[in-house]
């Protein structure tokens, strides 16, 4: 009884357990699964990615070039990092940033 | 003249966590029969293991059978193919399995705690527990870069390896939590409004939990040694300080403080795990396509989780089966539910820590 | 393993199971197509390290199945998904546990 009344009053001037976000940034840890990006320039156009995406995000689009279009669905996209572990230029062509989709 | 009179209890409901049903006949305040209705989120995820996706990706699809026990599907699945592919894992991966397994333990007994103290009316206590959880989710975030859906296991290992700053964080906040605990654990016990009045209510007896197959902390809690981290040689359980923990009326009461000093175990095992990390590979390459069946079997939070899988050598499954803890436990719930007050049922309810998304799959 | 016929099921398993020694894990069904569907009741020991022990047999369709519940009460909600799943009939079990009116019929039995 009298340790729970010390606790309560002790809870009184405690510091909040809440973030006050906008106004505070919440920690963000290292190495967070954020965006896919892409470099055309890098890219040897091996369509590992395409096969090994689960929920199909990377597409490439067939144009009238001998390349095709690398388009990325971010909303689609479920953060697993597997098409960045299979791609065979890992970190020049694809890499996984610490980005956030927009909100549209 | 009719005696009984039915009160549904969902799907939609205060005290309910997920769309779960059940109909109440009761007679004065006692419930004399329930009828339940479980399939509100089917979402057919076992005919996308095997018509939709490839083996490969199988294991992030089953992630999302649950939310709480990602990390559990995930696994268990792996181990299932693993065991087709014949694919043996080294130590380090092993141990780093173990440890994501146990943190999501940790986590999903602590929101179970925090759901049986709001069903009880305390508010503050259900804010202050899910404060502490953060902690756990904390290190799991900082381990595997996602706060829910951790995508931590893969085929043949796990895809992150710790780094030396994720050891120090878990080693500080398993350390806060351990004391958080010990005082949640006077809580349930001497409180009126968490504890006391819990006693002998929602009540399993140990020969009930026999023969109603019960499973996990409820099973653990009316006294029956039933958990397949005993029972499965899979994965190295014994060698990182399991202890089997038993309570004894199997009442909500007891299943408080077998989820309590469940996570007590847990927090020292992931102790001894980050402590006796060795340096190694931490993915095991593989070829060939599976052919063959697998039965497997974990302890999840909540219980037994179960992966029948069946392959032809295509990189399609023929088969996937989930059993999950909560679908086989239903039959005995509604057994403890007869008999008792009706003014109970939801907190009675929470004590089970149901989970109707791995139900319905 | 261990292959049974589906007339002597409920003897089998009258003969082998009792509640403190064995866990009932699952009812399974796979559908091999042509009309085939394997069914096995899978049990595991209590207190012993990967043992299994599953009975299993081939049917069709068409037949009406027994049911377990009477020896093991946890067995309903597995005979009730294969009923929703696979529409093989059982008897005394009804379906709707996943599945309503407007959903698939036996979505996961193959069309061949
Ligand atoms: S991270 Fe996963 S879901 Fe996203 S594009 Fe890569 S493979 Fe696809
Ligand atoms: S896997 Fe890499 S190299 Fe191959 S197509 Fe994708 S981005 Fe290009």
């Amino acid at each position: 009884m009298i340790k729970s009344i010390i606790e309560s009053f002790s809870n009184l001037f405690a510091k909040s357990e809440t973030i006050n976000y906008p106004y505070e940034q919440i920690a963000k840890f290292k190495n967070y699964r954020g965006l896919i990006e892409y470099s055309a320039d890098e890219c040897i156009f091996c369509y590992k990615c395409e096969k090994v995406c689960p929920p199909d995000a990377i597409v490439f689009k067939p144009t009238k070039e001998k390349n095709r279009l690398y388009e990325y669905n971010p909303n689609l996209c479920i953060y697993c990092g597997e098409c960045v572990r299979n791609c065979p230029k890992e970190d020049l062509a694809l890499w996984q940033s610490e980005k956030k989709p927009k909100i549209i | 003249m009719k005696k009984t009179i039915t009160i549904p209890l969902g799907s939609q409901h205060i005290s309910l966590l997920e769309p779960v049903r059940f109909n109440f006949s009761c007679e004065n305040e006692k419930i004399t029969d329930v009828d339940y209705n479980v399939g509100f989120v089917h979402r057919g995820i076992e005919k996308a293991c095997t018509e939709k996706f490839e083996y490969k990706q199988v294991g992030y699809v089953v992630a999302r059978v649950c939310g709480l026990c990602a990390i559990t599907h995930t696994m268990a699945y792996t181990l299932g193919i693993e065991h087709i592919l014949n694919i043996k894992t080294n130590k380090k991966i092993d141990y780093l399995r173990i440890l994501m397994l146990e943190l999501d333990r940790i986590h999903s007994h602590l929101l179970c705690l925090a759901h049986t103290a709001e069903n009880s009316g305390f508010e503050g206590m259900f804010m202050k527990i899910m404060g502490d959880r953060e902690l756990v989710m904390d290190i799991q975030e900082a381990i595997s870069g996602n706060r829910v859906q951790f995508d931590f296991v893969c085929i043949g290992g796990v895809n992150r390896d710790i780094s030396t700053e994720c050891e120090k964080l878990a080693f500080t906040n398993l350390a806060l939590l351990d004391k958080k605990v010990d005082d949640l654990i006077g809580k349930f016990t001497s409180n009126w409004s968490t504890a006391l009045k819990y006693k002998n209510i929602g009540a399993l007896s140990y020969d009930d939990a026999f023969n109603f197959n019960a499973l996990g902390p409820l099973a653990r809690a009316a006294g029956a040694a039933i958990d397949v981290r005993a029972e499965s040689s899979i994965l190295p359980y014994k060698e990182v300080g399991y202890k089997m923990i038993l309570g004894q009326n199997g009442d909500i009461y007891d299943r408080n403080l077998v989820r309590l000093k469940e996570i007590k175990n847990s927090i020292l095992m992931c102790q001894n795990i980050l402590s006796g990390l060795t340096e190694g590979e931490i993915l095991v390459k593989f070829k060939g396509k599976p052919n063959g069946e697998s039965f497997t079997r974990l302890e999840a939070p909540r219980g037994e989780i179960f992966y029948y899988l069946n392959a032809n050598g295509t990189n399609m499954l023929q088969r996937v089966r989930i059993k999950t803890p909560t679908f086989s436990q239903i039959p005995g719930m509604v057994e403890i539910f007869k008999g008792s007050d009706y003014a109970d049922a939801p907190a009675i309810l929470a004590s089970f820590d149901p989970c109707m998304s791995c139900t319905a799959k | 393993m261990q292959e049974i016929k589906i007339e002597n099921l409920i003897e089998e398993i009258t003969s082998f199971y009792d509640p403190k020694l064995h866990h009932f894990v699952c009812l399974n069904a796979n559908d091999l197509g042509e009309n085939r569907l394997k069914l096995q009741w899978i049990f595991t020991f209590y207190n012993q390290e990967d043992n299994y022990q599953i009975f299993w047999t081939i049917c069709s369709f068409d037949e009406v199945l027994p049911t377990i519940t009477k020896i093991i009460p946890s067995a309903i909600m597995s005979e009730a998904e294969i009923v929703d799943l696979f529409g093989v009939q059982i008897k005394d079990i009804q379906g709707g546990l996943y599945l309503d009116e407007t959903s698939p019929i036996s979505p996961l039995r193959c069309s061949i």
